[in-house]
């Protein structure tokens, strides 16, 4: 925990200073009339001692009490469930606007189904199918959630199907 | 008088027939979310929010309400069967729940859960209408100076009840605190840390940020490992506590309803706190304490009764001065601003069908959870058994979809990968995410208060310590951090001096 806290407090540490310096530029005013900047000034230097005092003592603790060597993800494979699950919502996000929503939601459901814990491929595409209708139904149509357009939108998927 | 009478028309709105639906569809989802480990109520809310553009005012808030306790009711569902809490005020429920129902007793466990749940918010609909008017009335005299240290008593609660290290609390609500400056300065309208980002004009969403913060990072831990869940196996029958579970239940009951109740009123308290502390009560004032953590049926009856009683609790604050005390009532304050409504000392004069009927429906909510959930607990288990590789992708994508639909915008799903991220790195690091999002949360009205309590008071910062009521917030606030670092130093100096 020891190294995971130096890295976290130095992160902090230099957020801090950011904040502070950018208080300082949008200007902190006067205590009796506080300017934009005035809480960021404030808020940045408390961040900054705090930090700094865990840093402090984080240093002057010694090594080895054992809990540094915890390994920060257990195995490998934990690491590319992480990584894959991640890469799922980025890749989302950004094929959102172009494929639009129903194309876009039977993609995500296919992919974290099969990637991570493979499940039969029927299962997936049933699951995945079922997913998109419903979800097209409750928010599209039925909640009117404005989502973006692009091939795979309701409208187009409609032209294809009529 | 006027209380009866007013509780009786809030009765009249809440029997409306839409109101009685959305509250039915309220304590149904918040059920089944509390149910499902990972989403939390807070992520329920964040999902149904942009529904309740749709309906009423009253009625929006009555769907959050029954949400809100229908998941305190439904995690205790997970923790008793599972030994998982499906949400983080079900936590102790799991000690001597799961303990009941390896013992063949699940069904009296579920039953006291949900009776005791119906008892206490019974009381708390009572004491809820003889509290909240003159709170309200006592609320008028607040001005900037008292709701700052308000705050301040808010978020040093939540720092105090901090499982981690005092220090790190405070950092996470400092960044909390930072975060809530991002978005347009309301007083010189300048723009702060917005980086050409128009998003950002109004502030960072809570939605993005509990999303991701709660939401993301959990299933991002979750996947992280091989999920096994363990339902119990046994058939669930008999849902009726015995004559002897109900001698050993109705004092854990009634104690629990009040501890709930008044700790639910606190900033920064709520059913966590309130379901911890019901548990540790019921310890100590026990004759055979030895017996929790082995199947005692007040471990069950006093928490679960708390952390449902706490959410009544809770809409005090919310209600009278318009002061969120957790991420959930933040939430429903940002459903009563979308709907152009201001919660504060005004609402009740201003907006009678609304306080009393949520206050009402609070009742009948409790009404239909006793009625629905004991029958309905066979249903609960088998959604417990969809096992957890299907089940995340659904919670990802119920997230994606809500955090978009509130804002039309794809950045705001940015934001919530981005806090997702960070939520889970927060909980590799050690660090807790609650003083963060109620700091975010609080950050606007604090700097707003602190500034104007400056301008007001001419730059002068002791009118924090010369007003008596914000003095005794600030009194509270400081003697709560001395509590817990004083025992913290004092064991620093003990290790010193051993290792010297």
């Amino acid at each position: 925990m020891r190294r995971y806290d130096l890295i976290s407090t130095l992160f902090l540490m230099g957020l801090a200073i950011y904040v502070t310096l950018s208080g300082v530029r949008l200007g902190f005013g006067e205590w009796r009339e506080p300017g934009p900047g005035f809480l960021a000034v404030l808020s940045g230097l408390t961040l900054g001692a705090l930090a700094g005092v865990w840093f402090g003592m984080t240093l002057v603790k010694r090594w080895g009490d054992g809990s540094g060597a915890r390994r920060f993800i257990a195995d490998a494979g934990g690491f590319r469930k992480v990584g894959l699950t991640a890469g799922a919502l980025v890749a989302f996000a950004f094929l959102l606007e172009p494929l639009g929503f129903p194309l876009a939601t039977l993609a995500f459901m296919v992919f974290l189904l099969r990637a991570i814990e493979p499940q039969r491929w029927g299962l997936t595409l049933m699951l995945s199918i079922v997913t998109m209708v419903l979800c097209v139904l409750v928010f599209q149509v039925w909640l009117q959630v404005q989502f973006p357009e692009g091939p795979g939108n309701i409208h187009t998927l409609r032209k294809w199907i009529f | 008088m006027d209380t009866i009478a007013s509780l009786a028309s809030g009765f009249w709105v809440a029997v409306q027939p839409v109101n009685l639906l959305v509250c039915f569809v309220g304590v149904f989802i918040g059920t089944l979310i509390g149910v499902l480990p990972g989403i939390g109520p807070l992520g329920a809310i964040a999902l149904l929010l942009p529904s309740t553009l749709y309906v009423s005012p009253v009625s929006s808030l009555i769907l959050l309400c029954g949400i809100y306790y229908g998941a305190m009711y439904g995690g205790s569902t997970t923790s008793v069967l599972l030994n998982i809490p499906g949400e983080a005020a079900s936590v102790v429920t799991c000690i001597d729940g799961y303990e009941m129902a390896k013992q063949g007793r699940a069904g009296p466990a579920l039953g006291i859960a949900a009776f005791g749940s119906f008892i206490g918010g019974t009381i708390c609909v009572l004491l809820l209408a003889l509290l909240a008017p003159p709170l309200a009335r006592f609320a008028l005299r607040f001005g900037p100076p008292e709701y700052f240290s308000l705050m301040v008593l808010g978020l040093t609660i939540l720092i105090y009840l901090a499982n981690g290290p005092i220090l790190k609390a405070l950092m996470m609500a400092t960044l909390g605190l930072v975060l809530g400056i991002v978005g347009t300065d309301t007083i010189s309208g300048r723009q702060r840390f917005t980086f050409g980002v128009l998003e950002l004009g109004d502030g960072i969403g809570i939605i993005p940020v509990v999303m991701g913060l709660f939401g993301i990072s959990e299933v991002l831990l979750n996947v992280e490992k091989v999920f096994v869940r363990d339902v119990i196996a046994t058939k669930i029958r008999g849902l009726l506590p015995t004559r002897q579970d109900w001698r050993e239940s109705w004092a854990p009951i009634f104690r629990g309803t009040f501890l709930g109740f008044f700790l639910g009123i606190l900033p920064g308290g709520g059913a966590v706190l309130a379901s911890f502390a019901s548990y540790a009560v019921e310890k100590k004032v026990s004759k055979h304490p030895e017996r929790f953590g082995k199947g005692a049926i007040e471990g069950v009856a006093g928490p679960e009764t708390a952390n449902n009683t706490a959410t009544a609790g809770a809409m005090i604050p919310l209600l009278t001065l318009g002061v969120p005390n957790n991420g959930v009532t933040a939430l429903m304050l940002g459903a009563l601003v979308i709907h152009g409504l201001q919660p504060g000392a005004l609402l009740m004069k201003e907006q009678p069908a609304l306080f009393w009927g949520t206050i009402a429906s609070m009742y009948l909510g409790n009404a239909m959870l006793l009625v629905l959930n004991l029958p309905l607990i066979g249903l609960w288990v088998q959604v417990l058994r969809v096992p957890y590789p299907i089940l995340f992708p659904l919670i990802l994508l119920f997230c994606l979809i809500g955090v978009y639909s509130v804002s039309n915008s794809v950045v705001e799903i940015w934001f919530m990968l981005l806090f997702g991220v960070l939520g889970y790195l927060m909980k590799k690091f050690e660090y807790e995410s609650p003083p963060l999002v109620l700091a975010l949360i609080l950050g606007p009205m604090f700097e707003n208060a602190l500034r104007q309590s400056l301008i007001l008071f001419d730059g002068n910062p002791t009118v924090f310590l010369t007003r008596p009521l914000s003095a005794a917030f600030l009194v509270v606030s400081l003697l709560l951090l001395m509590s817990n670092v004083v025992p913290w130093i004092r064991g620093k100096k003990h290790l010193l001096a051993e290792a010297d």
